[in-house]
């Protein structure tokens, strides 16, 4: 067994390389001034913290940062707790219609976005909620995919529990509330972790309705400044090494539920 | 009975939200996209007016529509076959339980949760002609350039940067498909005389990723035909538009053209086209256990 | 619940456009006023105007809200959603698509009415890319010609003494200034994107023209506008020229700046941007060589206007008379950002003692407004830069551009929304 054993460590390390290195080169071109950082980059130094000073203090950085931050933790508490109720409802509760509206959340799957983009802009904008944080967040609540899962998900659960509760006199959602969705924590983590990491990285939506700099997500500012213009690599690095540390966080930390999550909605049914 | 029906009306309280939104901001402009598709109207123009299928006779005789047509054809089946094979690579390697793997797989994700831009900046950054690429091809003597002003390497240049991006995404599906596959079936595949790793891999593993495989498949399809983010920020359509993709065609349309009206109808035959490659690949890949 | 909370604290925080609809004496009415800001000095500039209007005004207040890209997309937006600025830039480019649509308000009634502020002061050219119909529909607040910047150094050391005023002499410098070292060429002579805002000034210099009067046709296929497309083209097929995304520079300023080129073809907007990036580099500026036909370039202007249904229009106007006024105008000249549209101060001692400034100016009679007679021009505009693209990057030859140029461009003129 142990060669076999190797050959996969071996394998899993150099299968690995490719996706780490350009963004290897990218943090170490982060530290170089703009001169070292057009070379070839094959070894670690730190020549400079400046290029991070640079961007902090200026560009607006901090505020794309805070407004994707803003953006996406809103979204995604909402969003799951959207597709939470909405999975639980179409997995418990049977009642008229429900198989025919769930087909109608899942058709929303075959709809591609370029379909809603413009009725969308022009929705928002008879709403007034142009170059908003509403305008940027609302459209993307309802994320399907989310309460497939959490549909999923509640299958699995014996409904006995809740029964209990409910029989003691809770209201149904208080018993969602109370036994369902504490039960529901890998599942849960699943759908937030998708949801926030999609929302962050979301590009052309926020785009749209961003008119001025002080509502741009970190994507859409990054897309301005670097458009067109001459681009200063060493000041993009370091800018892109700081975007990508809430999205590696929040990855590492909920790992384990991420993976777990979708084996248990899994395939096998 | 009285209990069915206090418990429905909390069913539908549940999904209220939900509906909500999908019907305003999704079946709802899918409608009305359909109806300003008739239309020709313009952000600018205070008045507009039917104009019955001009949009679409206009659009299927547009030779830049019909080229980027083409541009997303190739993109995605260049893309898809090959992503779903990497895919399915990495799960089988990927799917072990052993810390060392389930570290390295950690690293392998992280392009797929990195932002399409900061992706496209750092790939603009590596095809550039002092960048990574033409470091390694000068070893070979050829000469530096910027792929992504090539006309002929622009369009695979982003392709690999797709495959690269979000092959992990796909590789997730995989490993949960190939963890779930009872371990009793490998031990009597062995009785049964099932020797090598291939044939276990072959009848079994493969027949029983078949679901995993139409998944990643059908969401990579969807997912490659609305390819918008890395050829907007890469090449923005260029070299020439070698690069211009359906979505790209529509966005600018849409946004700097502000013909509302056209844009609309280019996304309807774009959904159009969506929906009957999906139906196409559901009826040749699905497999019935689905759910 | 805290989501719920957030998101309803958020709901009630929305950053948007204030508008002040008030005719009351007290309270100073507020109006805003936008435009694209092309680097930090623009953005200081205009605010400092804004900060010097204020002070000087208690009856209106502007508040300076810049849109820093996707510029015409933005604004048409906000007129359609009936949030417009009170006053706003707008480019020669552009301003047709505005008029055709009803969008500007015409500001004859405020200039006439006014007889200090001497309309006829203004530059012919940069007004009349601003008038339709014989309304005026902006004011032209700035503009910039095309002009030759080149590499001092550099010419020192390849022996020529003065910079190029012909086409040939063009030629012949840029082929000398093409360095080469182990068979790679280092600099290029020229830096020269396809780009039709580069390329129409030759076309004029060889005596052609792009869009024709009527907005409606193109005029590509002449033999003076093959001519010049040819002299540029040669320029790139010898390796004397060069595309500035060919050498991964950014932009062809980016590509001069870099040293990776001896010349490039440039406006106003360079001068702020080498001091500011490339404060080494030392270089000069020429008028742009003669052609067939003559001396040519083309002249950028940004005119400053009012929606049409704009709520304020006679204040919006205050602030346009003082942006533009020979005050206005003389407090911005010195930044060096882009030339006066008043004839007046083209006397200022600022122009007598920067000579690269002076070249600059010294070019307006024989600039043509980058301005068109259609709605369409975007479009136009991106595919003729599209086929352009190709023709420097040896897809198409010489022949195939001026075919694919002259259908494409008949063809998206005479698209009727």
């Amino acid at each position: 067994m142990k060669p076999k054993n190797l050959a996969l460590l071996v394998l899993s390390f150099v299968l690995a390389i490719p996706y780490v290195i350009p963004f290897y080169w990218m943090v170490l071109a982060s530290f170089r001034d703009a001169a070292m950082s057009q070379q070839p980059i094959l070894y670690p130094f730190i020549q400079t913290l400046s290029n991070y000073v640079y961007v902090i203090k200026t560009s607006g950085f901090l505020t794309w940062y805070a407004n994707s931050l803003l953006i996406s933790v809103v979204t995604t508490t909402l969003s799951v707790f959207i597709s939470a109720l909405s999975g639980y409802a179409f997995s418990r509760i049977s009642f008229a219609l429900r198989d025919q509206l769930f087909l109608l959340v899942l058709g929303t799957l075959m709809i591609p976005f370029p379909i809603t983009i413009v009725p969308n802009f022009i929705l928002i904008l008879k709403l007034h909620w142009v170059n908003t944080y509403q305008g940027i967040i609302v459209p993307s609540l309802a994320f399907v995919v989310g309460i497939f899962l959490m549909r999923e998900f509640f299958k699995t659960i014996p409904y006995e529990l809740e029964e209990a509760a409910i029989l003691d006199g809770a209201t149904p959602f208080n018993a969602f509330l109370k036994v369902s969705l504490p039960l529901a924590k890998p599942a849960l983590s699943a759908v937030a972790i998708y949801t926030f990491i999609s929302v962050w990285n979301n590009f052309l939506w926020p785009l749209i309705v961003a008119q001025t700099p002080n509502m741009f997500t970190i994507p859409v500012g990054f897309f301005k400044t670097a458009n067109g213009q001459a681009i200063e690599w060493n000041y993009l690095t370091a800018a892109t090494t700081l975007a990508i540390i809430p999205t590696i966080l929040v990855y590492a930390i909920f790992q384990r539920y991420f993976i777990k999550g979708i084996a248990l909605t899994g395939i096998k049914r | 009975m009285s209990v069915f029906r206090k418990r429905s009306f909390f069913a539908y309280l549940f999904i209220f939200p939900a509906l909500v939104v999908l019907l305003t901001f999704v079946y709802f402009p899918a409608f009305y996209s359909f109806y300003l598709s008739f239309t020709n109207y313009n952000l600018l123009s205070r008045h507009y007016s039917f104009v019955g299928f001009e949009n679409y006779w206009k659009l299927l005789h547009d030779p830049l529509f019909l080229d980027s047509l083409k541009h997303t054809a190739i993109y995605t089946a260049g893309v898809v076959p090959i992503q779903t094979l990497v895919a399915l690579g990495l799960g089988l390697v990927y799917s072990s339980s052993n810390r060392f793997v389930k570290l390295m797989r950690a690293l392998v994700f992280v392009p797929a949760i990195t932002s399409s831009v900061i992706v496209s900046l750092i790939f603009i950054w590596i095809f550039s002609p002092s960048g990574f690429v033409n470091s390694v091809l000068s070893l070979f003597g050829v000469k530096p350039e910027n792929w992504l002003i090539v006309p002929s390497a622009a369009l695979p240049a982003i392709m690999s940067v797709a495959i690269w991006g979000t092959s992990a995404y796909f590789m997730v599906v995989f490993i949960a498909g190939i963890n779930s596959i009872p371990e009793n079936l490998y031990e009597a595949s062995l009785i049964d005389g099932a020797k090598s790793a291939w044939q276990r891999f072959r009848y079994i593993t493969l027949p029983l990723l078949k679901p995993s495989v139409f998944i990643a498949t059908v969401l990579g399809m969807i997912g490659a035909l609305q390819i918008f983010d890395l050829s907007y920020v890469m090449t923005n359509g260029g070299p020439g538009y070698a690069t211009y993709t359906a979505l790209l065609y529509i966005y600018d349309y849409a946004f700097s053209y502000n013909e509302m009206g056209y844009a609309a109808a280019a996304s309807f035959l774009l959904f159009v086209l969506i929906f009957v490659v999906s139906l196409i690949l559901r009826r040749y890949l699905e497999v019935k256990r689905w759910y | 619940m805290i989501a719920v909370i957030a998101g309803v604290i958020i709901l009630t925080r929305t950053p948007s456009m204030p508008t002040n609809p008030s005719s009351s004496a007290q309270a100073p009415v507020t109006i805003v006023f936008t435009g694209w800001v092309s680097s930090g000095a623009e953005y200081q500039f205009d605010q400092e105007m804004v900060n010097a209007f204020n002070a000087q005004h208690t009856d209106v207040q502007v508040v300076f809200q810049p849109i820093t890209s996707d510029y015409d997309t933005k604004l048409k937006t906000e007129i359609a959603a009936g949030n417009a600025p009170d006053v706003f830039y707008v480019d020669s480019s552009q301003v047709f698509s505005y008029v055709q649509n009803g969008l500007l308000l015409p500001l004859n009634q405020f200039v006439n009415s006014d007889s200090s502020y001497n309309i006829s002061d203004f530059i012919p050219e940069t007004l009349n890319a601003f008038k339709f119909n014989n309304n005026i529909y902006a004011i032209p607040k700035d503009w910039s010609p095309l002009a030759l910047f080149y590499n001092v150094k550099m010419f020192e050391q390849a022996g020529i003494s003065s910079p190029p005023s012909t086409w040939q002499q063009l030629y012949q410098d840029a082929a000398k200034l093409t360095v080469k070292s182990n068979g790679k060429v280092v600099t290029y002579g020229l830096a020269l994107p396809p780009d039709m805002a580069r390329i129409l000034a030759f076309v004029y210099q060889g005596g052609g023209q792009w869009i024709t009067p009527s907005g409606k046709s193109v005029a590509t296929n002449s033999s003076q506008f093959i001519t010049a497309l040819n002299y540029t083209y040669q320029l790139i097929q010898q390796g004397y020229a060069t595309m500035p995304s060919a050498v991964g520079a950014g932009w062809d300023g980016q590509a001069f700046g870099e040293g990776l080129a001896a010349m490039t073809i440039e406006g106003n907007w360079m001068i702020p941007y080498m001091n500011q990036t490339y404060p080494n580099v030392t270089y000069s500026v020429a008028p742009l060589p003669a052609g067939p036909a003559g001396r040519a370039t083309l002249l950028f202007t940004v005119g400053l206007a009012i929606p049409y249904n704009d709520k304020h229009p006679q204040q919006a106007w205050e602030f346009i008379k003082f942006f533009t006024s020979v005050q206005g105008q003389t407090k911005w000249v010195e930044l060096g950002l882009a030339l006066p549209t008043r004839m007046s101060l083209f006397n200022l001692p600022y122009y007598q003692n920067n000579p690269d400034a002076k070249a600059l100016m010294s070019e307006f009679s024989y600039a043509h407004p980058w301005s068109f007679p259609t709605a369409n021009f975007a479009k136009v505009y991106n595919d003729a830069n599209a086929i352009l693209q190709n023709l420097f990057l040896n897809k198409i030859t010489l022949e195939q551009a001026i075919e694919q140029l002259t259908m494409s461009g008949d063809s998206d003129l005479s698209s009727s929304t």
